[in-house]
C-alpha cells in the first residue's frame, strides 16, 4: 500500500486546516509501521484515510495498485481505541459481526474464531456478553474481530491507548505474538513513543500543523522480539531519538 | 495445634462476604416492610378522611367509601364490558397511532431532508391540543368507536415519533465508523445497529403512547357515543350516582396502571435480553 500526495483539507472558520500535506508514504507488506506523532498531527486522519472511511482532498491512496475509494472490509481490519463491541452480542457475534456484513459463510469462520480467542487467551468467553469482560480482554477481542478473515492489512487507532500501563505492556506483547502467526501488515497509530518503538519495524514521526511525515526511522531490532529489548541502551537510543524528531 | 499467631490472623473471607450480604439482606428486608407499612397507614389514613369528609356533606357530592364500593361491585360486569371497549379502541389507536409515529421517525431520523420539510408541519401539529379535534372526528367518522380510535391513534402518534427519532439518532458515533468500515450497507446499518440501539428510547415512546392512547379513547368517548367507561362517567352523572362517577374512575386508574406495568414489563425483558439496561423518558411531547 502507498500514498501519493495526499493531502487533506478541512474548512475552519473563515480560513482552513491543513490537516495532512504532502504525504507520500509506502507500507511494506508484511511489516508493522506506526505512525507517531503529537495529538493533532493527523494520524488518525491518515489512518482514516488509508481505511477508506474518508476521502482525501488531493492525492490519491493505491492498495495492491488499485486506488481506494471506499471501505475495503475485504483487504482491511480496523482496530479503534474502543473495543467498540455491541452490548447485545455474545462475544461470538461480536467477532462474527464483520463475517456476517460482508456475507461470509458463518460457518467456515467458527472455527478460526474459536482459535483466535484460544491464541489471546480467551477461550471460555464465546457466550459471555461484552459487559461481563474487563477492557483489556473486550480489546483483545476486538482484534479477534479485525483478524477473523486475514485481512492482509491491519489498521489500529491506538487500541490500548484507553488501557491501564501495566495492562498495555502485557497487550503489546500479546499483540506481537498475535500478529507473529498471521502474514498481516500492520499500521499502527500511537502517540506513545516507547509502544511505538517497541512493536515496529519502521516508525514514521510526524509534525503537525500542517500534519507531514518528518522521518521514518529503521528500528534496530529483529523478529520475534523479546520483550527484555526495552530495557537495553539501543532501546532508549531509539525513543531519545524519535522524542527529539517529535519535539 | 495452632500457634497464637495463626489464631490472631486467622480470617474467612468466605464467611466474611456471607455476613455482609446477610446484613444487607437483612436491611433491605426491614426496609421493605416499613415501605409496606407506610403505605398501608397513608391509604388507611386517606379513607378515614374520606369518610369523615364524606359524613358530614351530601351522597350526592361525596359518597361515603362503602358506598362507591357497594354500587361499583353491583355494576362489575357493566364496568368489565364497558373498560374493555375503552381498552380496545386505546389499544388500536396506540396500534395506529404508535406504528404510524414509529414509521414517520425512521423516515425522519434517516433523511435530513425528510426532517427539514416535515419540521414545521410536526410543531404545528404538535401545537394543536389534540383533544379539541376530537369533535371534529365525530363529525367525519359517525358515533361509533372509529372517532375514538382516531383521536387515541393521534395522541399517540408524538411520543413513539419523537423517541424514535432520538434513539436512531443517539448513537455512539465508533459504532457507526465500525460499521463503515466493514463495509456495512444502509440496510445492515438500521438492522443490526440502529435499530436495536434505539430500542430503549422505541420501547419507552410506546409505554408513553400506550397511556395516551387511554386519554385518547376517553376524550373520544365523553365527545359521543354510548359505549366504553368514559360514556358511562356521563351517564353516571346524568343519574346523580356519584358513587359509580367515582367507582368508574378509579376503574379507570387501574386500566392504566395494568398498561403501563404491561408495558414496563415487556420494556425490562427485552432490555434485559439485549444487555441493556438503560430506561429512558426522552419525551417533552404533551397530549
Amino acid at each position: 500500500m502507498r500514498t501519493e500526495n495526499l493531502h487533506k483539507v478541512y474548512e475552519s472558520g473563515d480560513g482552513y486546516n491543513h490537516a495532512l500535506k504532502d504525504v507520500n508514504l509506502e507500507v511494506h507488506e508484511g511489516e508493522f509501521l506506526s505512525l507517531v506523532g503529537k495529538s493533532g498531527c493527523g494520524k488518525t486522519t491518515l489512518l482514516n484515510l488509508l481505511a477508506g472511511l474518508d476521502r482525501p482532498t488531493h492525492g490519491q491512496i493505491l492498495l495492491k495498485d488499485s486506488v481506494v475509494t471506499g471501505a475495503r472490509p475485504d483487504q482491511i481490519g480496523y482496530i479503534f481505541q474502543q473495543p467498540v463491541l455491541l452490548p447485545w452480542r455474545k462475544i461470538i457475534d461480536n467477532v462474527l459481526l464483520n463475517v456476517e456484513i460482508m456475507g461470509l459463510s458463518r460457518k467456515k469462520h467458527v472455527d478460526r474464531a474459536d482459535e483466535l480467542l484460544d491464541l489471546v487467551g480467551l477461550d471460555n468467553v464465546k457466550d459471555l456478553f461484552p459487559h461481563q469482560l474487563s477492557g483489556g480482554m473486550q480489546q483483545r477481542v476486538a482484534i479477534v474481530r479485525a483478524l477473523i478473515h486475514e485481512p492482509a492489512l491491519l489498521l489500529m487507532d491506538e487500541p490500548f491507548g484507553a488501557l491501564d500501563a501495566l495492562t498495555r505492556d502485557h497487550m503489546n506483547v500479546e499483540l506481537l505474538r498475535i500478529w507473529g502467526t498471521t502474514d498481516t501488515t500492520v499500521v499502527f497509530v500511537t502517540h506513545d513513543l516507547r509502544e511505538a518503538a517497541f512493536l515496529s519495524d519502521r516508525i514514521a514521526v510526524m509534525s503537525s500543523g500542517p500534519g507531514m511525515i518528518r522521518e521514518i526511522v529503521e528500528s534496530p531490532f529483529d523478529r520475534p522480539r523479546n520483550p527484555d529489548v526495552i530495557h537495553s541502551d539501543e532501546f532508549s537510543e531509539l525513543t531519545n531519538r524519535l522524542e527529539g524528531l517529535i519535539a | 495445634m495452632t500457634t497464637h499467631k495463626e489464631m490472631l490472623d486467622e480470617f474467612d473471607p468466605r464467611a466474611a462476604v456471607d455476613a455482609i450480604s446477610a446484613r444487607r439482606l437483612h436491611v433491605e428486608r426491614r426496609e421493605a416492610v416499613i415501605r409496606w407499612v407506610l403505605r398501608a397507614l397513608v391509604t388507611v389514613g386517606f379513607v378515614a378522611v374520606w369518610q369523615y369528609l364524606a359524613s358530614r356533606s351530601s351522597p350526592l357530592l361525596l359518597p361515603e367509601p362503602y358506598e362507591v364500593w357497594t354500587a361499583t361491585w353491583e355494576k362489575r360486569t357493566f364496568i368489565v364490558k364497558e373498560g374493555w371497549v375503552t381498552l380496545q379502541e386505546g389499544l388500536f389507536g396506540a396500534l395506529y397511532g404508535g406504528s404510524g409515529g414509529f414509521f414517520a421517525g425512521i423516515l425522519i431520523a434517516h433523511s435530513r431532508r425528510a426532517e427539514a420539510i416535515l419540521n414545521p408541519f410536526i410543531i404545528a401539529s404538535q401545537s394543536v391540543p389534540k383533544v379539541a379535534l376530537a369533535p371534529l372526528f365525530v363529525v367525519w367518522l359517525g358515533f361509533g368507536t372509529a372517532p375514538k380510535i382516531a383521536v387515541a391513534a393521534l395522541i399517540s402518534f408524538f411520543p413513539l415519533l419523537e423517541n424514535t427519532v432520538v434513539g436512531l439518532r443517539r448513537i455512539d458515533p465508533a459504532f457507526v465508523k465500525l460499521f463503515r468500515a466493514s463495509g456495512a450497507s444502509t440496510w445492515q446499518m438500521f438492522w443490526k445497529l440502529r435499530l436495536v440501539n434505539a430500542a430503549p428510547y422505541i420501547l419507552t415512546g410506546a409505554r408513553i403512547s400506550l397511556l395516551y392512547s387511554l386519554l385518547g379513547a376517553i376524550v373520544g368517548e365523553f365527545i359521543a357515543g354510548n359505549r366504553g367507561l368514559g360514556a358511562a362517567i356521563l351517564d353516571a352523572q346524568g343519574l346523580f350516582k356519584t358513587q359509580l362517577m367515582f367507582g368508574l374512575i378509579m376503574s379507570l386508574t387501574m386500566l392504566g396502571i395494568l398498561l403501563y406495568g404491561l408495558a414496563r414489563g415487556i420494556e425490562t425483558i427485552v432490555l434485559r435480553r439485549l444487555h441493556m439496561n438503560v430506561q429512558v423518558d426522552v419525551t417533552s411531547v404533551t397530549p
